[in-house]
């Protein structure tokens, strides 16, 4: 493209231009105030199993702040961010023990500590001595007026929300689309084309296994670990690397960039894989035909009935209930995931191929989903050869490869959703006709289904709870959810009953509300009101997919101690590997989880807007009716995003 | 199927070698277990029983057992090495006797104490940080047995606090009953005994035992039952004893109130114990500051009730 045509095409984006240089100013003003004469605040902070009283505390910048600690019940750190104060308190005591980490010394008896806020923002303080299964969340937050970094969230929610709307009104064919509907073939990069020896390696049988087992050994080791090792969460490998670092390394990598590539090397069906094909690494073609335990798995298939997304979104929907539990105890951790490679054991070998991974899988429903954004396909290369294919080797296997696992059709793929990117339909093609290929985000944008759109609702309400109950400062909250421990069953129902109301009905009933308002600003026409709702559901993929990046970066930059303590000393049993297993626990530069927070959350914002536009294009032809017909959902994901914003940076 | 056996031989071999490293350095088999000469032990802290626990704690257990206080027996002159872990939250292990500790245990960073078991006899442990509700119950025995000689049986330490019928606090606006289940709930009475008796021993303290709250009667000056009777009625009513322009007939009103004052005071922020020979272990029993765990009220309900514990009819 010459220069001079993509200088006026990028000219062509003004409107967007002004509404940043608006909202630019609007910030400008918002650093500009009047600074209210600093006073003196004292702040008595009390601690116990697990929370902080008060658990937000509002300042003024330039205030100085006398702080004075107690604890109500065992021994309990204090962290505060930005400010270089860590303590110790200890309950019995009138004082606490203080130490300044950016110095390296050893705590010493205080009465009180006093510092002055300077900079504006939210700074949290955290626990920092282990004092129970909660303890990696027990936070409260300090607020340092005017708070900016909260405010410039907001402008530049109201920016991205505006510019979306300019660009729709002045660009209707085009206007910030960076994907195409129906999953167009341009801006596509052919992974296996360029190397050779890329495609030699996975082609080769060896390719999945050598990326399982790895894992299975891995995963073994892990459910030792949680059933004999430490009962505490932050001092157990299993749940510092599955529920720290692995969840965050496939919210944040693996899914954004790969799409479903976990499932190529998860190791939750290996064992029941193996069963049912009888192989390892090559392949026998009779075991996914066979109705005999003998000689593969009964082969059975899935009810039709149950071969939606409900089962697996109401497992997860479940297994998120309890969730507070489960990552804090290392034991119930080991017992899911064990009962995992039981179940698809079981299933492998009653029915056919990966019908675990599909129709029963809890994360499936997670990955399914958000991978529809992925940067990563699998499609056919030219549709004409697959058209005119008649031996269909992807579906039904060749000697050198197994029909698709997975129960779909990869010469027809369209979308990421139920692809597990297992290579099998590449290593088959006699015409190499699939190819792995790399594309723009939120390339596939069509839901068509119910319990595709519900997907959509539950895991983007899903987000918005965690961030309540384990980012957040509410130790009501987390001793609901933390009901084991603390026996609070009416607590429990309560949390329990929110959580499932809000992401099955509430959620889902605002969002038919703004399609219904959605179809009268569009003038009616012949789009029903289902297809308004489904379709632009999508919108929360996008949306849904940045919260959780947003979600994931405090838990793994927080706790990314305890992953290399737990790493140097798997199982807490006072091993030291790496040398890492005694260090003191230091959250990762917190200063700048709000810096990251903010843009990707209006990143996800403008993704959902953009996509929600080429949805509407697609949906309408009068530029009128798109607009207004996007225009609801587009203020729903426009408030959800100052929701999030409110509680990571607000 | 060559393949195949190569496969399963890369799966199983590493299975294989991380078990076989895992049982190889599961705690009860960590080298040193049985060294010769030397007595080793593993204890556990666990918050929940309020115990020190020779079983080994785990993600499988921990959830559901109940552990017991370990005894730890050992000859005199056995050279003793005691590998310290906390299964849940920070503890503190200290046994005065032998001037081990105090040693902060977190959970995850194990640590070893050793010590010469010098003399023959029946010692205590502790956990010196308050650890939660059955904190104070936290100690347990070392039974140091002469060479030959039959190991004494120590009294067992039981925690009612972590029992499940340990009841809600009474209905009451009676503040000597409430005193007395704040006496219990609070772990008092594990260091001032049972109904205040004392006797309690703490090593190396200028007291040699915890102060009695048998006799705070008469610490305050209070004469008789009825005085005491009167002024239990008084801190009952919240009558503002500095502020009576009408004393009522208590003698020494003034002396009474002083020291009631006082008493507050002490339970507020705590007292120190100090060593008796200065060169000595820090005495292991400190009263706790229970400013921020007792309010005001429950701090007046303990002393009435230590009021009303007076054997008057003893004389």
């Amino acid at each position: 493209m010459p220069l001079g045509r993509r200088v006026r095409q990028i000219a062509d984006y003004w409107p967007a231009g002004l509404v940043a240089v608006g909202c630019g100013l609007a910030m400008l003003a918002l650093g500009v105030h009047d600074p209210a004469p600093a006073t003196t605040r004292e702040v008595s902070i009390v601690a116990r199993q697990y929370g902080f009283t008060p658990n937000r505390i509002l300042v003024d910048a330039g205030d100085v702040v006398e702080l004075r600690l107690a604890s109500l019940d065992v021994v309990h750190g204090f962290f505060l961010e930005g400010h270089d104060i860590e303590a110790e308190i200890r309950p019995g005591k009138l004082g606490f023990r203080l130490r300044r980490p950016s110095t390296g010394e050893d705590f010493h008896d205080v009465e009180e500590v006093s510092f002055v806020a300077r900079r504006p923002g939210k700074y949290r303080y955290r626990c920092s001595v282990t004092c129970g299964t909660l303890h990696p969340f027990m936070q409260g937050e300090l607020v340092v007026r005017p708070n900016i970094p909260y405010r410039a969230g907001v402008v530049g929610t109201w920016g991205v929300a505006l510019s979306a709307l300019v660009l729709m009104i002045v660009h209707p064919r085009r206007g910030g689309g960076w994907a195409e509907i129906g999953g167009g073939t341009s801006k596509r990069i052919d992974l296996l084309a360029g190397s050779a020896r890329f495609q030699r390696l996975v082609k080769s049988r060896w390719f999945q296994f050598a990326l399982v087992v790895p894992n299975v050994v891995i995963l073994l080791f892990f459910i030792v670990a949680g059933l004999l090792g430490s009962p505490i969460g932050n001092r157990n490998i299993i749940v510092t690397v599955v529920w720290i670092l692995w969840w965050f390394l496939l919210i944040t990598v693996l899914v954004p960039l790969g799409g479903r590539v976990w499932c190529l090397a998860c190791p939750l069906p290996f064992f029941g894989e193996w069963f049912s094909r009888r192989r390892l690494v090559t392949v026998q073609p009779g075991a996914d035909r066979s109705e005999s335990l003998r000689s593969g798995s009964l082969n059975r298939t899935w009810p039709r009935r149950l071969s939606g997304m409900w089962v697996q979104g109401f497992l997860f929907l479940l297994m998120c209930t309890m969730s507070t539990i489960l990552v804090t105890r290392p034991a119930l951790t080991a017992a899911v995931l064990g009962a995992m490679l039981a179940v698809a054991l079981v299933i492998h070998a009653v029915f056919r191929r990966r019908t675990f991974c599909r129709y029963l899988c809890p994360l499936n429903s997670w990955i399914s989903l958000y991978s529809m954004a992925a940067m990563t396909e699998i499609r056919s290369r030219d549709p004409a050869v697959c058209a005119s294919c008649e031996d269909h080797s992807c579906v039904l296997g060749t000697s050198a490869a197994w029909g698709c696992p997975w129960l779909v059709n990869p010469s027809k793929l369209s979308r990421n959703n139920y692809c597990g990117l297992c290579m099998e339909c590449i290593k088959a093609c006699p015409n190499d006709n699939l190819g792995l290929r790399a594309r723009p985000f939120c390339s596939d944008t069509v839901i068509h289904r119910y319990d595709e759109a519900w997907m959509a609702f539950i895991m983007i309400t899903l987000v918005i709870a965690y961030s309540i109950t384990l980012l957040g400062p509410w130790a009501t909250v987390k001793e609901w959810a933390n009901v084991t421990e603390m026996g609070n069953w009416g607590g429990f129902a309560i949390h329990s009953v929110a959580v499932w109301f809000a992401s099955l009905v509430a959620m889902p009933a605002l969002w038919y509300a703004a399609a219904l308002i959605g179809r009268a600003l569009g003038g009616g026409g012949d789009v029903r009101p289902k297809e308004i709702f489904v379709r632009y559901s999508y919108a929360l993929v996008p949306l849904g997919l940045a919260a959780w990046a947003a979600f994931s970066f405090p838990l793994i930059m927080v706790n990314f101690s305890h992953v290399t303590s737990s790493l140097s000393d798997p199982l807490g049993w006072g091993w030291d590997l790496f040398g890492t297993a005694n260090a003191v626990w230091r959250p990762l530069w917190p200063d700048w989880i709000p810096y990251l927070q903010i843009p990707l959350l209006l990143l996800g914002l403008a993704a959902a807007l953009s996509s929600g536009a080429a949805i509407a294009r697609s949906l309408y032809s009068s530029r009128r009716a798109a607009i207004g017909s996007l225009l609801p959902h587009g203020v729903v994901c426009s408030a959800i995003t100052l929701v999030l914003l409110r509680l990571y940076v607000g | 199927m060559r393949r195949e056996h190569l496969a399963a031989f890369i799966l199983v071999i590493p299975i294989i070698v991380i078990g076989a490293v895992v049982v190889r350095y599961e705690p009860a088999q960590r080298p040193g277990h049985v060294r010769p000469g030397v007595m080793t032990f593993n204890l556990t802290g666990v918050a929940a029983d309020g115990v020190w626990t020779l079983s080994d704690v785990n993600g499988l257990n921990y959830w559901w057992r109940h552990f017991k206080p370990a005894t730890l027996y050992v000859t005199e002159g056995d050279w003793v090495e005691i590998n310290l872990r906390s299964a849940d939250l920070l503890h503190c292990f200290y046994i005065p006797a032998f001037s081990v500790g105090p040693v902060d245990i977190e959970p995850g960073h194990s640590k070893t104490v050793s010590f010469r078991a010098s003399s023959s006899g029946v010692f205590q442990y502790y956990c010196t940080s308050m650890c939660g509700n059955c904190h104070f119950y936290m100690r347990g025995w070392i039974v140091v047995t002469a060479p030959g000689e039959d190991p004494v049986e120590p009294p067992a330490i039981a925690c009612p606090l972590c029992l499940p019928d340990f009841g809600p606090p009474p209905e009451t606006d009676r503040l000597v009953e409430l005193g007395a289940y704040l006496y219990l709930q609070k772990g008092c009475v594990t260091c001032h005994g049972p109904e205040g008796r004392g006797g309690i021993e703490n090593p190396n303290s200028t007291k040699a035992t915890v102060p009695d709250h048998a006799t705070t009667a008469q610490k305050f000056f209070l004469a008789s039952p009825e005085d005491a009777e009167a002024f239990i009625e008084l801190v009952q009513n919240e009558v503002d004893l500095t502020a009576l322009k009408d004393p009522p007939e208590i003698e020494r009103l003034a002396v009474v109130t002083a020291r009631f004052a006082n008493a507050e005071e002490i339970i507020r922020i705590g007292r120190y114990s100090a060593k008796l020979e200065p060169d000595g272990p820090v005495p292991p029993l400190q009263m706790p500051a229970w400013k921020y765990l007792v309010d005001e009220r429950g701090i007046d309900a303990l002393l009435v009730y230590f009021v009303s514990l007076y054997p008057w009819e003893e004389g």
